[in-house]
């Protein structure tokens, strides 16, 4: 049953993102001279550029495409089960609901190609510091990734809720890329941190696949994927196959085009959807890697007894 | 208020520039060189930890090189600022073309264009060569 418009908010709510991006500014500025001077943290001008440019580009495919979001929002928001009003409990629920929504989101672009096409742009950088938070996709909104958070629209929260918290969790999010901040003590139980999410960042096959949280690192340990950072070994960032290039057109294109190309390559149509909807690195043949191979062999490793000299 | 477009992508593109020239002025601006096969076998087994590099010839300006490992598969890698990546590819993935000093690695990944190199010798090392199909001597 289509229904009448959304409740108005009782507040007017500010572009949350283009308000942090001064102090985003302010803080690369301080840990780059922080790095600089102490050494913890790196970075490298070039890969900066590279994520910067990413951020650039996301920045202007949102102008181009924001509005096919919006308009999904208050589309699929018309058959909502109830009208949710603007009151305490109805934003904290829309606060644990936005950031399961992200959690879900997330989870499945690691763990499904299509997705992860999108999402690599923001792991393909070998550094980790405030420009790698602003290496963000370009193809968001033609992989639909904004569907995770359409169940949250037809329930009932208003789009702008929705919208508002998406906004929050993203300015959240910035701070936590960093290799500056140690570990925070029982903060770390609840929240997302900088080591939480250096090991979501890291290749090492231990940390793969693990602490997907955008706000709430809750998410993580209810579902099974948290990985607590391990001082002994320290995260390598990046992806499997790392990126040998900083062109900003090929960073956002290069899973697609090897989406393609194998699609372009399968032999039935059992190949063309295990290429497109498997987990990275599925192939027909099993010849290539995905974490749950990277894994198998890490742990199959760690389980061989040390050979006698 | 909202904030104009064009001032949006301008202040954007001011604050790259901005924060890459600090970035630069500061010091962050390193290139990683491949010193030696030793220097190349360290970087392969951090990736695949039982790699075994039999031969490799490098770049003369160290920013690239070309490996053969123990299980026949093809090693390339390029220097990306202060990291290396790299690839491990099956021979027949790779096209290897040498004119005189200078040597181009191909294959199909949009992430990792042709690897150029200029090599320290004119005359490529046997097994190179035979990746080149003959040519180069």
């Amino acid at each position: 049953m289509i229904r009448d418009a959304a409740p108005a908010p009782p507040f007017d709510i500010p572009d949350i993102v283009t308000l942090a991006i001064p102090a985003f500014v302010l803080l690369i500025l301080i840990e780059m001279i922080y790095i600089r001077v102490t050494g913890r943290g790196r970075y490298e001008a070039r890969d900066s550029a590279g994520s910067l440019l990413m951020g650039f580009g996301n920045q202007v495919m949102g102008l181009l495409l924001g509005g096919v979001v919006v308009a999904a929002y208050y589309f699929v928001y018309q058959f909502r089960l109830v009208t949710l009003p603007w009151t305490w409990w109805s934003l904290a629920l829309c606060f644990f609901g936005e950031d399961l929504a992200y959690y879900w989101f997330h989870r499945i672009a690691h763990e499904r190609r299509w997705f992860w096409a999108s999402h690599i742009i923001h792991h393909s950088s070998q550094h980790y510091n405030l420009t790698t938070a602003l290496r963000q996709t370009w193809s968001a909104v033609p992989s639909l990734s904004f569907a995770f958070w359409l169940p949250l629209l037809w329930i009932g929260f208003p789009p702008l809720m929705v919208l508002m918290f998406s906004s929050i969790s993203l300015v959240y999010q910035f701070w936590i890329h960093t290799e500056t901040v140690g570990r925070m003590g029982p903060f770390e139980w609840v929240m997302n941190t900088p080591s939480h999410h250096r090991v979501h960042h890291a290749t090492n096959p231990k940390y793969l696949d693990a602490n997907y949280a955008g706000v709430l690192i809750i998410w993580d340990r209810l579902f099974g994927t948290f990985v607590r950072e391990d001082e002994a070994e320290k995260p390598r960032y990046g992806v499997i196959s790392n990126l040998g290039t900083f062109n900003p057109f090929r960073v956002a294109t290069h899973e697609w085009i090897a989406i393609a190309r194998d699609v372009a390559s399968a032999k039935s149509l059992r190949e063309v959807l295990g290429y497109m909807f498997g987990p990275p690195g599925w192939s027909p043949d099993g010849s290539r890697k995905t974490s749950a191979s990277i894994k198998a062999a890490w742990a199959a490793r760690r389980a061989q007894p040390v050979a006698a000299e | 208020m909202a904030i104009p477009i064009p001032f949006q992508l301008g202040g954007s593109v001011a604050v790259i520039v901005l924060m890459v020239g600090m970035a630069a002025l500061l010091g962050f601006r390193t290139t990683a060189r491949i010193a030696d096969q030793e220097a190349l076998q360290r970087r392969a087994a951090e990736a695949e930890p039982d790699t075994r590099v039999v031969e490799s010839l490098i770049a003369a300006d160290g920013k690239g090189a070309l490996a053969r490992l123990g299980d026949g598969r093809i090693l390339l890698a390029r220097s990306m600022g202060d990291d290396v990546t790299l690839r491990f590819l099956k021979p027949d993935a790779v096209q290897v073309q040498i004119e005189g000093d200078r040597l181009k690695a191909t294959f199909g990944d949009i992430g990792f264009p042709a690897l150029h190199m200029r090599l320290k010798d004119k005359t490529p090392p046997a097994w190179v060569a035979q990746l080149a199909g003959g040519q180069g001597g």
